[in-house]
């Protein structure tokens, strides 16, 4: 037996046990009582009638405003580490952007955005009554802006200011929302009574649009920095 | 016993078989994209297996606290690997290589053309090699 099969007998054996810790752990685990109950009775302080939506803007905001934050964070880097072409020529070849590829391409992407940007907008507005919200709605959101991207119709740079705060946005509504009633006497996260209606939808559309974008900017990533070196030939593998 | 209680065992087995699938993965494969797959792999793997053995509610739906949660983890396993890619196309600009092998050993930018031509033909691994 060579030490590589070894190795990977001892990764299967770790694969394994992790699995068998796993089903371990749900099977002795005391059945707690369903947090979902919970929901359901305090539903109606929440401000919506979506109990997904309750959980994710009230009764566990404070789980999606951190997760904001990543998403948003994980835009920033992605910008940070833009490749500066060293090494590897591929790395700096530039991204799937400009003009439309294929009539197919061109003709969907004029005629999905508007359809998409409308269902992105009843997703955030249904999910105070239904399932969807903000998580549902930025991600068809951020499909349209890709197809817009791919096909070269929404210049998106991080350049652009329009996108830089787009892309904060939502995080910032959250925060506001989060410290704002402090100055009343309220808890972090503490939406004031009778408005928290109000809030929820208002920072889901804010958190919405963020979300889209970000989504965006990470499947399209960032473009090099400029190539040292244009006129190297191109990589092959 | 109605549809979505009877699935949920089998979603859960299902749900622990793919993250074992992708914890292995995540040690076996060498090169970093093989890595990324595995990561998302144990990631559905953890996503499934969580619905699968949440409690499900009278109209037949899972926990809505874990929902929440999954919800949240997809959102956080999309940002992790978009940044996973970005270090990865940093390593290959920065090394030529799709491995950390070579972190140490970074092409030096001043190297003549030739040098670095031959430097990067090199570099990538061919379809295979540094497999087994």
């Amino acid at each position: 037996m060579t030490a590589e099969r070894a190795v990977r007998i001892a990764t299967a054996a770790l694969a394994v046990l992790v699995a068998g810790l796993m089903v371990r752990g749900a099977l002795v685990m005391p059945r707690a009582p369903r947090v979902g109950e919970l929901v359901d009775r305090h539903l109606a302080e929440s401000g919506v009638i979506q109990p997904v939506t309750a959980v994710l803007l009230n009764f566990r905001a404070y789980d999606t405003l951190v997760e904001v934050a990543v998403l948003l964070m994980a835009a920033v880097g992605i910008h940070l580490l833009a490749p500066v072409g060293r090494a590897s020529p591929v790395a700096t070849e530039p991204l799937a952007l400009g003009s439309a590829v294929t009539p197919v391409a061109n003709a969907f992407g004029t005629r999905l955005a508007p359809m998409a940007l409308l269902m992105a907008a009843h997703l955030w507005w249904a999910g105070s009554t239904q399932p969807g919200g903000a998580f549902q709605g930025g991600t068809v959101l951020a499909g349209a802006a890709v197809g817009l991207i791919l096909t070269g119709r929404l210049p998106f740079s991080a350049r652009r200011w329009w996108l830089r705060t787009g892309m904060a946005i939502g995080l910032f509504a959250f925060l506001l929302a989060a410290v704002g009633p402090v100055g009343g006497g309220a808890a972090f996260l503490e939406y004031p009574p009778g408005l928290a209606y109000g809030i929820i939808v208002a920072v889901e559309g804010m958190l919405t649009l963020s979300i889209g974008l970000c989504l965006a900017a990470l499947v399209v990533g960032v473009p090099p920095r400029r190539p040292p070196d244009a006129g190297r030939a191109p990589w092959t593998p | 016993m109605d549809a979505v209680t009877d699935a949920a065992p089998v979603f859960a087995v299902a749900g622990v078989l793919i993250l074992a699938i992708g914890v292995f993965g995540i040690f076996d494969r060498p090169d970093l994209l093989g890595k990324i797959v595995a990561l998302n792999v144990a990631a559905s793997g953890a996503f499934t297996f969580m619905i699968g053995s949440a409690p499900v509610d009278g109209e037949g739906g899972p926990d809505t606290v874990l929902q929440a949660l999954v919800l949240t983890g997809i959102v956080i396993s999309i940002s992790v690997t978009a940044y996973a890619l970005s270090l990865l196309r940093r390593v290959a600009d920065e090394t030529g290589r799709d491995t950390l092998d070579a972190v140490d050993d970074p092409v030096d930018p001043t190297a003549t053309d030739e040098a670095d031509a031959a430097d990067t033909a090199g570099a990538p691994p061919a379809p295979g090699e540094g497999r087994r």
